[in-house]
């Protein structure tokens, strides 16, 4: 499945909803998508990872990439619903130390 | 069983070589799990030879192979990029 992204402008988040697969041909689609939202001044933004059915190396990199951004804003980027696979790569890489994750949507924007 | 592939050394050729060796290790009868992980070797591996081996010049092949033997997948990724 090629990568889908929806932006949608919440009161105090803007929320990322990706589907489809993250790899080394996407990942820069996914990347240049949060610096946009990014650059127009927004710093909080959640991830809801329930659709993602891939993501390599080149994924974790964009998201890290945006994390480091929106944290010299004092910003944070957190992940919403990732799937057992997902998870797991996260936990392989460490990143589940570095972002916050929460099982539902809900609980991950109203963490902000 | 054996099963080869061979690919032009670029980013966009890699999704063909993580769909071989999803075939190849379903066809072995991995677990969900384990097709997963040898999906995500492959990928990084060639991804890594692309932009590190042949520093993204689309110019360099990439060779892979499975092997079914004694209930493992074997999967042998060879390219012809200058040595580390």
């Amino acid at each position: 499945m090629a990568l889908e992204i929806t932006v949608s402008e919440m009161k105090r988040v803007q929320l990322f909803e990706v589907s489809g697969r993250v790899d080394s041909m996407s990942a820069n689609e996914l990347g240049e998508a949060l610096n946009s939202v990014i650059i127009d001044g927004h710093s909080e933004i959640v991830i809801d990872m329930q659709g993602i059915e891939y993501m390599s190396s080149a994924g974790l990199r964009e998201i890290v990439s945006a994390l480091k951004r929106v944290h010299k804003n004092n910003g944070d980027i957190r992940l919403a619903n990732p799937s057992e696979r997902v998870t797991e790569v996260l936990e392989l890489a460490g990143l589940d130390t570095i972002f916050k994750i929460y099982p539902t949507q809900v609980e991950a924007v109203g963490s902000f | 069983m054996e099963r080869s592939l061979r690919i032009r050394a670029a980013l966009e050729a890699v999704r063909q070589a993580c769909d071989f060796v999803v075939q190849a290790a379903e066809a072995a009868s991995l677990d969900a799990r384990a097709v997963y992980h040898c999906e995500m070797a492959v990928d990084e591996i060639c991804t890594n030879i692309v932009e590190h081996g042949f520093q993204n010049r689309a110019d360099g092949t990439i060779a892979l192979t499975t092997r079914e033997a004694n209930s493992c997948l074997e999967i042998i990724i060879q390219d012809d990029s200058a040595p580390f």
